[in-house]
């Protein structure tokens, strides 16, 4: 091999390799962004579930046996209770406002 | 020297030959063949489970939902150190360290360790499997679990899901290939040793949801009827019971059974119990259905032929042929309307002598006897209605007419019931409202299809009976304190095995709506053969009260929430003074 041939050479697979290292990189960082995006993916499906399920416990907690035991004590429900029974809990005021907060969280 | 070299550069020239060769067979003949087969080596397509959709109550309460979970699977064969695998499955809380030790030594193929394990433990556990290097032997796959949390107030009506994710009773079962959603896949590269990886472009096809059912049904009435009927069948020990609760536009509200079942855990629990009874059970009715021949008689051209003459049932029985048609309670001379009002079998049984068959099975059909009502459920009953020819026999027209010798469905009853309440205009009760399937609307129940059953004056006088029988007669336990109450009772003798009604077991009935100014719930119950009641009276009666008033308890907080919710809103932006809310609210 002539030098002229030798000096012409040396850049050229240099080049090529620096090509194939950064293709390396780059698809080690493609798989890398990949795999977070799975997983926030997962996170977030997760997230929607834990979610629901809360949502599901309160809708419980204001489930009609719940407000009825409420009326028949007749202390958060004056207007379905006998007329003595007119005070107002800050627990019963809160409730409405505790859908709406698990409403938000759903979407 | 140069002999040599030559055959230096021949060997040379035949090996770059065979070489370039094959280099030309694999990537220009046999192309497709090893791309076929790098592919199988380095890539792996996932499948993604497609969501079963979810089912909801007429306020959007979830009754059945998904939860991410995983399942582990083992192949024993392959695992190195079988003692230190039982200790990590036992340290994650699955199983105790001896019983997964027999586990791992009994089998020796690929089996199904665990399902349903919570979806973070499963995870975590698959990343200590890598770790450990048990990666190879065990397999932990997503998987999803259905989950029902309304438990045993719906599974009549939602039921259940297998192992396999396949319906297998109620709704579940019904509206299966709906519901199940369709698998898809995501390509993976593998890497020598065997772990995956996601492709860069990740190449995936998503998998399709099931649709969503949307339910006519409360989940609070249906635990508001579940909770009294449990009430009513355990206090008369009764072998079982039933309850449909219908509002005024034909939406059922509630479909219950007891005893239940717990969806969640239906493997514990009889297979009898999966099933709607007030859907798929036929009986006979008994008095309930004389409902029938007192709208036929008031629907006939020549009506005044029934209403105009009193009917002398004081002897206490008719002969027909060498059979004799009782009455229950001696009774005098009593008038159309006090036949209905006393449940008198003969009362009925002397209409039928004058009616017309063939008008009276018209009548029969119009109010949704003898057909399935399609609502859905697997394996509705049709009952039985015999045809006009049949009822030409004298006694059998008889005892038809009083409820013995033919059969219904409790749903069926509360229709025709329903009926009435609507002046005479049959719709047939619905449970799904509609089905979505993403933002596409599969179907809507928004126009629903009726007809003029009787006529709306028939109606209205039927009302009247059906009245005085809860303030009067045979009903007055299903009264309810400032509500007018309609319905009617029925005590069916239920048939032996051995042919012939027992003089023991009953089958009990109240079938009644309120209030009649403008009908909001149509009630049927039935309790099945109770110990401690003699009549529907004692047995179904105070369910229908108890349900009913709580009904109406219900409707009034629920319009308080609203007031409540209107005056915590708009309150606090000033548009309304909480005083002046107050005084809307209707009690």
């Amino acid at each position: 091999m002539s030098g002229r041939a030798g000096r012409l050479g040396i850049p050229i697979v240099a080049v090529l390799s620096i090509i194939a290292l950064l293709y390396l990189a780059l698809h080690s960082w493609n798989i890398k962004l990949t795999k977070q995006l799975v997983e926030s993916e997962r996170k977030q499906k997760l997230a929607f579930e834990k979610a629901e399920s809360l949502e599901i416990e309160l809708r419980k907690l204001m489930s009609f046996s719940r407000l009825e035991s409420l009326a028949l004590k007749g202390e958060h429900f004056p207007q379905v209770s006998p007329p003595d029974g007119s005070r107002r809990s800050e627990e019963g005021r809160r409730m409405p406002g505790v859908l709406r907060v698990a409403s938000d969280i759903r979407h | 020297m140069r002999r040599r070299r030559n055959i230096i550069e021949l060997f040379l020239i035949v090996l770059w030959g065979g070489i370039l060769f094959k280099l030309f067979s694999v990537q220009i003949l046999n192309w497709r063949h090893y791309q076929r087969m790098a592919a199988v080596q380095h890539f792996t397509k996932v499948k993604l489970l497609g969501e079963r959709g979810k089912i909801y109550d007429r306020k959007g309460r979830v009754l059945a939902l998904n939860r991410s979970c995983t399942s582990i699977r083992i192949l024993p064969k392959w695992v190195r150190d079988k003692d230190r695998l039982a200790t990590l499955l036992a340290d994650f809380g699955l199983g105790t360290f001896s019983a997964n030790r027999d586990f791992l030594a009994r089998d020796k193929g690929l089996f199904l360790f665990k399902r349903y394990i919570d979806y973070n433990t499963g995870d975590s556990l698959r990343k200590v499997l890598v770790k450990e290097r048990f990666h190879n032997a065990t397999l932990v796959n997503d998987d999803y679990e259905r989950l029902y949390p309304y438990g045993e107030f719906c599974a009549d009506v939602v039921g259940f899901v297998g192992d396999e994710g396949c319906g297998l009773a109620g709704l579940e079962w019904a509206f299966n290939s709906l519901l199940a959603g369709k698998p898809g896949w995501v390509m993976m590269q593998k890497d020598a040793i065997g772990y995956s990886y996601p492709y860069p472009n990740h190449p995936t096809k998503p998998p399709e949801e099931g649709a969503e059912l949307h339910l006519t049904i409360d989940a609070d009435i249906q635990q508001v009827c579940y909770e009294a009927l449990k009430k009513g069948v355990n206090e008369t020990e009764a072998l079982r019971g039933s309850v449909v609760v219908l509002d005024s536009s034909g939406a059922i509200l509630a479909i219950v059974d007891y005893p239940g079942y717990d969806p969640n855990r239906f493997f514990d629990y009889s297979a009898e119990l999966y099933k709607a009874n007030a859907v798929t059970d036929q009986f006979e009715p008994g008095s309930s259905f004389k409902l029938v021949m007192c709208a036929a008689a008031l629907e006939s051209a020549d009506s005044e032929r029934f209403t105009g003459r009193v009917y002398d049932v004081s002897s206490g029985f008719i002969s027909i042929g060498n059979r004799k048609i009782k009455d229950v309670h001696p009774n005098g001379v009593l008038t159309f309307d006090s036949v209905f009002i006393n449940s008198s079998n003969l009362g009925c049984a002397l209409m039928s002598f004058d009616m017309d068959p063939e008008f009276y099975y018209s009548v029969a059909r119009r109010l949704g006897f003898g057909e399935p009502i399609g609502v859905g459920l697997p394996n509705e009953g049709r009952g039985k209605l015999d045809s006009p020819k049949k009822l030409h026999n004298r006694l059998r027209f008889a005892t038809i007419s009083f409820g013995q010798g033919v059969t219904v469905t409790l749903l069926q009853l509360a229709a025709a019931y329903l009926c009435i309440a609507r002046d005479g205009e049959y719709v047939k009760p619905y449970l799904v409202d509609s089905i979505k399937k993403g933002n596409r609307v599969i179907l809507k129940q928004d126009r629903r299809e009726t007809r003029q059953a009787v006529r709306t004056q028939t109606a209205e006088r039927v009302k009247g009976i059906l009245r005085r029988v809860v303030e009067h007669g045979t009903g007055k336990l299903a009264a309810i304190a400032n509500v007018s109450v309609c319905g009617k009772t029925g005590t069916a003798q239920k048939v032996e095995p051995w042919g012939g009604y027992s003089s023991v077991r009953s089958l009990m009935t109240f079938i009644g709506f309120f209030p009649i100014e403008r009908p909001r719930y149509c009630i049927a119950v039935l309790i099945d053969e109770p110990k401690r009641a003699r009549f529907a009276a004692g047995a179904a009666c105070p369910v229908f009260k108890e349900i009913g008033e709580r009904l109406l308890l219900k409707d009034r907080i629920e319009l308080a929430v609203d007031n409540w919710a209107k005056e915590e809103v708009l309150g606090k932006v000033g548009f309304v003074e909480s005083g002046e809310e107050n005084g809307k609210t209707a009690f």
